[in-house]
């Protein structure tokens, strides 16, 4: 029972991931912490949905488009809100995607409806054995793209000249832009590689429950408490945060108690928050005035 | 090379500068004095269009002008800052920080031959080239500062207050790396509180008061102006 429960865990956990990679990402590359970033999510999944629907393309193949339709998302959300407070305070942002949050909320329920729909799978639920634990294939499958999602990441990161720069700006904005990177450019980037990974994410958790416009809020919740728990500043921090959250709610919900399962993420945020606010795994750097 | 005129700036409604004018001849090096809050960072912001605040008057680049232009277009013609407090990317390793200077040139292979350059320059930053940058000492950070301007292939360089926080040995030590880096064919605007240090290397200076330039010459000749040395030269 345990083995199953920590992959299954595990696999929850890689979608927390993602989306936590998504708001880790966008907070260290402009300061914004995006509440909508989980509706921007379901918005590309509907869109997904929809194209799916119309189509009839292979899941596979509506998997790879998910990230330009994420992209896209990302870059017009950018361009059309984030822009125009680009010189305003971060907290004027901050407040403008909890609005966003409401646009894309309702915004999603008004065009496809209020109503959950079933959104297929790209793997089967069937168990497969490994290492004598019966696992399913469902959760391997998830694992699995979510680690070639991190693993592009981490090669984005290491050795293109985008990915550097935006290492750079998140370090130290103002001597990034003394060395010509084009600050407004790195916002860009980092809002569209954000919600095409969150909408990968949408993709994955869709077919786990229903469909619906409420789908996001758990997910964010998740993300929310893996992406502090690694101390929000940190790519691989808020991974690791998530996989532990996966887990411990997977146990948490079969041993202690179902209905308390996402009351314990609020716990985990306000704990971590109380006690050591730098997350678990961020080693405290002092600033240097 | 780099002509400033009747440049004035204001923070919302806080004025920064008023009506400054100056010129930095080719191969020159041209220091810009003045103690705390007197302007001396503002105007090197303007100059380099990175910091928010509100300008009128002209900046010419070798007879174009380059107010409105981005920062990025203005290091590509050739004019790189090294801002106050070295500002370094504090998690990346030297030679990470160095090759960020290269950025804003050519996608290509060119910074190798560069880092070679800049390591002939620096020999004491060959063996430190994979420290991570916060973990080093302020001149040590200085000289990886300068560094990654080097790297962008500079035609002038600003340097804001380069010996600030330095001891005295290291101070010399700067100073005799940017009259290098001068002697290499790279004009220089220093902004210094250290006056004696940068007459002692200046050919003209500038004095900035108040957002106001008061006095300007010959670095010799404000070296035997009587109101310099007691205003600035005290305090270095």
């Amino acid at each position: 029972m345990i083995p199953q429960l920590v992959v299954s865990g595990l696999a929850l956990g890689s979608i927390y991931a993602l989306l936590a990679l998504s708001l880790v990402l966008i907070n260290k590359a402009t300061d914004v912490v995006n509440f909508a970033q989980g509706e921007m999510a379901m918005v590309g999944t509907f869109v997904c949905f929809t194209l799916l629907a119309r189509t009839g393309l292979p899941l596979v193949i509506i998997l790879v488009l998910a990230v330009p339709i994420g992209g896209l998302i990302g870059i017009v959300t950018e361009r059309v809100t984030m822009r125009p407070l680009q010189s305003a305070p971060p907290i004027n942002s901050l407040i403008a995607t909890i609005g966003l949050w409401m646009v894309f909320h309702h915004g999603a329920g008004w065009i496809w409806g209020y109503d959950p729909v079933r959104f297929p799978s790209l793997f089967s639920p069937n168990p497969v054995n490994i290492l004598g634990a019966r696992v399913a294939e469902n959760s391997l499958g998830i694992v699995g793209v979510s680690f070639l999602v991190v693993a592009v990441l981490y090669v984005f990161f290491e050795y293109t000249r985008a990915g550097i720069a935006m290492r750079a700006a998140s370090m130290n904005r103002r001597a990034a832009q003394l060395m010509g990177v084009n600050i407004g450019r790195v916002s860009l980037t980092a809002w569209g590689l954000a919600t095409a990974i969150s909408v990968v994410s949408g993709l994955l958790v869709a077919p786990l429950t229903f469909l619906d416009f409420d789908i996001m809020f758990a997910v964010l919740l998740k993300a929310f408490a893996g992406a502090i728990l690694g101390g929000f500043n940190s790519l691989v921090g808020a991974v690791v945060g998530c996989l532990v959250i996966g887990v411990i709610e997977n146990l948490f919900a079969a041993y202690i108690s179902a209905s308390f399962k996402d009351t314990f993420a609020f716990a985990i945020i306000i704990a971590v928050l109380m006690v050591r606010p730098q997350g678990l795994f961020t080693r405290q750097i002092a600033k240097k005035v | 090379m780099l002509e400033i005129s009747a440049l004035s700036a204001r923070y919302g409604a806080v004025t920064a500068l008023t009506d400054v004018s100056l010129s930095v001849e080719n191969k020159q090096i041209v220091s810009l004095l003045g103690s705390n809050g007197a302007g001396k960072s503002t105007l090197l912001g303007c100059v380099t269009n990175s910091i928010p605040a509100t300008k009128t008057g002209s900046i010419t680049l070798d007879g174009e002008e380059i107010s409105a232009l981005p920062t990025d277009a203005i290091i590509a013609r050739g004019l790189v800052l090294v801002p106050e407090g070295r500002q370094l990317f504090a998690e990346l390793t030297v030679e990470e920080n160095l090759r960020m200077g290269a950025y804003g040139l050519d996608r290509g292979r060119r910074w190798r031959s560069d880092l070679e350059r800049v390591y002939a320059l620096f020999p004491k930053l060959v063996e430190r080239r994979q420290q991570i940058a916060a973990t080093m000492s302020g001149g040590e950070q200085q000289m990886v500062a300068i560094g990654r301007a080097m790297m962008a292939r500079p035609r002038i360089v600003l340097l804001d207050e380069p010996s600030l926080g330095l001891a005295p040995l290291l101070v010399r030590e700067i100073f005799k790396l940017i009259e290098e880096i001068n002697r290499e064919g790279v004009t220089v605007l220093l902004v210094e509180q250290n006056a004696r240090q940068a007459l002692r290397i200046a050919h003209r200076a500038y004095v900035v008061e108040k957002g106001r330039i008061t006095l300007s010459g010959s670095a010799e000749r404000l070296m035997e102006e009587h109101n310099v040395v007691e205003a600035y030269l005290g305090e270095a």
